[in-house]
């Protein structure tokens, strides 16, 4: 790769890491990994996710437990934590999509629908 | 968007500068240092080329209208033989039309940099740029 790219790429990363919403995002994201709640939560739907599908498997599965499965997924959805995780998201993601337009402007394509390897969200 | 192709090709345009904040600034210094580079310019001089050349725009129009239209009718089961056999025959064409040939190439060569740009970011950032902002994001969380 030409060493001036490298250079440029470097220093955009470098910038959108020192913006106040990336900085909130991060904070956002380490107090969500870090909530003992959560975590607990969180293994407790992963438990649950695979026991459903076992039962699904099985043909055992009925109404309760989907709606015990929506329920765990609302207690993770509407903790606080999980909130300030969201909103934080949304604001970062709404100043690096000013950014992509910017780019995308220049260069007369989607930039990151060229660049991005994954179907999933990436966060 | 196939894995190797860009998508809305109108490419290098440049806009009337708005006011834009200091990471949108730097966010243009990328896309300035990007268009500079080599696999930038040999795309947009193969898509110039391609834009002249009247035999492989009408192939190349051919191709993605019968592509679309087996896609479409893939979802309800109505691809015939002979539509297979005709995109396939597209296909071969296109890929020994040095013009097109040349445009795909160039396509695939600029989409491997900007994941390879992506992904220095990502390992900077530890998060997925591209994966998080383009249009089709999954807005988890």
């Amino acid at each position: 790769m030409e060493a001036a790219l490298k250079e440029a790429v470097n220093k955009f990363a470098g910038t959108v890491r020192e913006e106040p919403v990336t900085r909130s995002f991060f904070e956002a994201r380490q107090a969500f990994e870090s909530n003992s709640e959560l975590y607990a939560l969180r293994l407790e739907y992963t438990r649950l996710v695979h026991e459903l599908r076992t039962k699904q498997s099985e043909g055992t599965l009925v109404e309760e437990d989907v709606a015990e499965l929506r329920t765990l997924e609302h207690t993770v959805n509407d903790h606080e934590v999980t909130k300030e995780l969201s909103e934080a998201q949304i604001r970062m993601v709404e100043v690096l999509q000013r950014c992509n337009t910017v780019i995308s402007e220049r260069l007369g394509f989607d930039y990151a629908s060229s660049a991005a390897t994954q179907r999933s969200c990436g966060c | 968007m196939s894995d190797s192709t860009i998508t809305d090709t109108n490419a290098g345009n440049v806009s009337t500068p708005t006011e834009r904040s200091a990471l949108e600034e730097v966010a243009a210094q990328y896309a300035d240092a990007i268009a500079a580079g080599a696999a930038y310019r040999e795309y947009q001089a193969a898509y110039e080329a391609l834009q002249q050349d009247a035999n492989a725009k009408a192939l190349f129009a051919e191709y993605q209208r019968r592509s679309n239209y087996v896609q479409a009718a893939g979802q309800w089961g109505g691809v015939r033989e002979q539509d297979g056999a005709e995109l396939e025959r597209l296909e071969r064409e296109m890929s020994e039309h040095s013009t097109i040939a040349r445009y795909r190439a160039s396509q695939t060569a600029l989409v491997e940099e900007l994941r390879e740009l992506n992904a220095i970011m990502g390992e900077e950032l530890g998060i997925d740029f591209a994966a998080m902002v383009r249009p089709s994001s999954c807005g988890c969380h």
